[in-house]
């Protein structure tokens, strides 16, 4: 045996590691130590031995070497961006993913901080969010940009603190998933909406002069035509009508545009909503229509916001409460107030609103059908735009509805304290 | 004869004509100017009642800056104007600019003249 071997040279053997197989087969490991003996005259006469069984200590060190490779598989396994920082932010460990975002290998990275990697610029970043880390305790998650050798990329990362088994902080963990393509489609996706805006923006603007004048001669054939025939004046007045009514789609689909552009502009003026309402149903009555409009309450306080904005809901609302009840005559507007806000409600005896639909009625190009799916006419912008227009007041706007029965619409309006 | 002068600032031929034959079937002189760099000195010249402007009109010069330079000087300081647009914000840019009114495209005819009676009055 080689151990007996040198120990007869003199030397000793110590701690030497083995397996042995126990009489049953099964496996134990030993560690031996063996020194000579050697006589008065030195010479070598045996060996003294202590063999351990150190069978328990291999299989806890087994467990830990088990461990750390399966903790090595995991972090490589992630093709995100892994890494572990002491107190004084030197990686201690960073997967292939991390190391190649750097640009470097894990051993010319392994015990560098942030300022040996990266500009100072982005140095200063990563230490500021490792900072709040370690101050709050608390995991941070935010979009960070990081360039390397010139090219930059946009990173989702979350940082943690790094424990030890006493709980003590003693580093950052951290861990950062690129989503540079991500952020690129989103920019991509708000330039592209930005120009469909200022499309509709321009296409508006076009489309209203040659509205204006059509509006413009047909008035004037009015003026000069009218009053000389029954049927010519019959005429004339529908057109003007059709005319009104492309306008206002028109400036529903301005409105959209400047709604999405975050354009849509308010005054701020106090004005009677009484009065308001009142000319609005004027202005329905006078255009023509079979319902009998009714009003009740009123409101004694000024109210707060932009009068034509606040009169474009309420006739929209009208406008749904006939459209919407073909086979009933009547609508009933009532005006109240509930403190210092006013609650205006218009309500018709119409189709009414399925439920499923009632939670999409206030959404962008949402279309209501009727029995049979037969959709009505329009763009599905005005709840829409009523909706943006009261919630940037400071109301609200909501519906109560039965199908088969009708619907009532409320809204409501800050008054002047 | 006091025939009111009206200037209009306006680049489409269609508007142009409408509130020309409008204007005129009332008794007012109209002019015409399609060109704002040619505001300022077209106004001296004719010295109107009345100036309907439109924002929206070619070259370097828009409608506001027109109006912002009418309203800078002095010798046309005190001439109306009313600005004529299908912009939506149509009042508060009048207001910026110092405009006396504001007409709305598309427009009702009476709108039009009871504008023309109220403001062109010298």
């Amino acid at each position: 045996m080689n151990m007996l071997r040198r120990v007869g040279e003199g030397v000793s053997v110590k701690n030497h590691e083995s397996v042995r197989k126990r009489k049953d087969g099964s496996l134990f490991y030993v560690s031996h130590s063996l020194s000579p003996i050697k006589n008065e005259k030195g010479e070598i006469i045996g060996a003294g031995c202590i063999t351990r069984d150190i069978t328990r200590r291999k299989i806890a060190e087994e467990a830990v070497k088990a461990h750390d490779s399966l903790l090595s598989a995991v972090i490589e396994g992630i093709t995100d961006v892994v890494f572990v920082k002491d107190l004084r932010g030197r990686y201690l460990i960073i997967n292939s993913a991390g190391a190649e975002s750097i640009g470097a290998t894990k051993g010319q990275i392994i015990g560098k901080t942030a300022y040996d990697l990266f500009s100072s610029q982005i140095a200063d970043q990563i230490t500021d969010t490792d900072r709040q880390v370690l101050q709050t305790g608390l995991p941070l998650t935010y979009d960070e940009t990081i360039t390397v050798g010139g090219i930059e990329r946009t990173y989702l990362s979350t940082k943690t603190v790094y424990r030890n088994i006493q709980g003590d902080v003693i580093g950052v963990l951290g861990i950062s998933h690129d989503i540079t393509e991500r952020k690129d489609a989103e920019r991509e996706l708000i330039k592209l909406s930005r120009q469909k805006d200022e499309f509709l923006s321009i296409a508006s603007h076009e489309l209203k002069t040659p509205i204006t004048t059509i509006k413009g001669f047909t008035q004037l054939l009015q003026k000069y035509l009218g009053g000389k025939d029954k049927n010519l004046e019959g005429f004339l007045r529908k057109m003007n009508l059709e005319i009104d009514r492309l306008t206002n789609l028109v400036n529903d689909l301005l409105d959209v545009s400047r709604i999405g552009a975050g354009k849509l502009k308010f005054r701020q003026t106090e004005f009677d909503i009484n009065a308001l309402t009142n000319e609005i149903i004027e202005d329905i009555r006078l255009a023509g229509t079979r319902h009998q409009i009714m009003l009740d309450g009123e409101i004694n306080n000024m109210a707060v916001g932009d009068p034509h904005r606040v009169g474009q809901v309420l006739t929209n609302l009208i406008d749904n409460a006939v459209k919407y009840s073909p086979n009933s005559d009547k609508i009933i507007i009532k005006l109240g107030r509930n403190g210092e806000i006013a609650q205006i409600s218009v309500q018709d005896f119409g189709i009414g609103i399925p439920d499923d639909q009632k939670s999409d009625i206030f959404k962008r190009f949402f279309q209501a059908h009727g029995p049979g799916s037969k959709a009505f006419s329009g763009l599905g912008l005005g709840l829409y735009i009523s909706h943006q227009i009261i919630h940037q007041h400071g109301g609200n706007i909501w519906v109560e509805s039965e199908e088969g029965k009708g619907s009532i619409f409320y809204f409501t309006l800050p008054l002047k304290k | 004869m006091n025939t009111k002068q009206i200037l209009i600032v306006e680049d489409d031929p269609g508007i142009v004509e409408l509130i020309k034959t409008i204007l005129e079937s009332e008794g007012y002189a109209v002019w015409i100017c399609d060109k704002g760099e040619m505001v300022l000195e077209k106004t001296k010249e004719i010295s109107p009642a009345l100036i309907f402007l439109d924002l929206w009109i070619p070259g370097e010069m828009d409608g506001a800056k027109v109006t912002r330079l009418l309203k800078a000087d002095e010798q046309t300081r005190n001439i109306p104007v009313v600005i004529v647009s299908a912009h939506n914000d149509l009042a508060e840019i009048a207001r910026e600019v110092g405009a006396a009114d504001f007409l709305a495209k598309p427009f009702d005819l009476k709108a039009l003249l009871m504008l023309a009676q109220r403001y062109a009055v010298h």
